[in-house]
């Protein structure tokens, strides 16, 4: 009763189960609209619903998209790690700049250095020393008013 | 994709054979540990046996994928990262496997050349030499800024 409403509704030529014949098969499917038809017979009967809505869909395409987006950061994330342990490491490890000799000639520059401080700093006509000696003398000033 | 291990006995040889099966090190892995364990042996010891049978194994269990251990006591290891929880796990690692498309399964492949490639370098001799690396930075630094110091006191003492 039911395939003969569907059948009603969609009018399709040419179509016999009992014909087994490949000419009959050829003449039916090449035919577009009848393969339309077909589709729609099978959807109504299986009830399946042809249309998405808006957000199913996006989750849809979302979702097929996420693991090829994953991927794609996956690869990108082992290339750089695979760079810096095997390319930048390495030239840092041969041509450094922090090695014992020249950490040994930087701290020599640095004491020299603060050899000049101390000798600019520690004469009797520096500012430092006039400070400090004004510090003092107000400190320990005997002219003080009671 | 996390895979989750749990361990029921304190020995090097099982853990060894654990890791082997589970591909730690080629995949995202968290452990647990079972609570009948603990009341028996500390947690310590046991930190201690798998990082022995880590370095037998040559796995690093940080590169390519991590693996993690989730304890809710308050441990120090400078080898294995340790979490609190499930929830403090990074959420990167958190997805879903699917059946590739031919597409994705180029990318798949790249990326097993690329952890292939991680496995065989020797990961554990470039993380010694970026501690010595980082230690040399921090002295030269150091001497850098004191010479800046004392230059900028030069410059601004009065001139005669």
């Amino acid at each position: 009763m039911i395939n003969n409403k569907i059948n009603s509704k969609y009018k399709i030529k040419g179509l016999s189960i009992i014909d087994n014949s490949k000419d009959a098969d050829e003449e039916f499917f090449s035919d577009k609209k009848n393969l339309k038809n077909l589709e729609n017979i099978i959807r109504e009967s299986l009830e399946i619903n042809n249309k998405y809505d808006i957000e199913d869909f996006d989750k849809i395409k979302r979702g097929q998209m996420a693991f090829f987006n994953y991927l794609t950061n996956e690869r990108v994330r082992l290339e750089k790690i695979v760079q810096f342990f095997t390319q930048k490491i390495k030239t840092k490890i041969d041509y450094s700049n922090t090695t014992k000799e020249l950490i040994a000639l930087k701290a020599e520059e640095v004491s020299e250095l603060k050899e000049i401080l101390l000798r600019k700093i520690t004469t009797d006509e520096s500012t430092l020393q006039q400070n400090l000696s004004s510090i003092f003398n107000k400190a320990y000033s005997s002219t003080k008013k009671v | 994709m996390f895979k989750e291990i749990q361990i029921f006995k304190n020995e090097i040889t099982y853990f060894e054979k654990l890791w082997i099966k589970n591909k730690v090190g080629q995949s995202p892995v968290y452990i647990i540990i079972n609570p009948e364990l603990l009341q028996t042996t500390s947690l310590s010891k046991i930190l201690e046996n798998m990082e022995i049978s880590l370095k037998n194994l040559k796995i690093n269990p940080l590169f390519p994928y991590p693996l993690y251990l989730i304890t809710e006591q308050k441990l120090k290891s400078d080898i294995i990262p340790l979490a609190n929880s499930k929830a403090e796990l990074p959420p990167y690692f958190n997805f879903r496997w699917k059946v590739p498309t031919p597409s994705e399964k180029t990318i798949i492949q790249k990326i097993n050349i690329l952890k292939n490639n991680l496995i065989a370098s020797p990961i554990d001799r470039f993380i010694k030499e970026i501690k010595t690396i980082k230690k040399e930075q921090k002295i030269f630094h150091d001497l850098l800024r004191e010479e800046d110091f004392y230059i900028d006191i030069i410059n601004n003492l009065p001139k005669k």
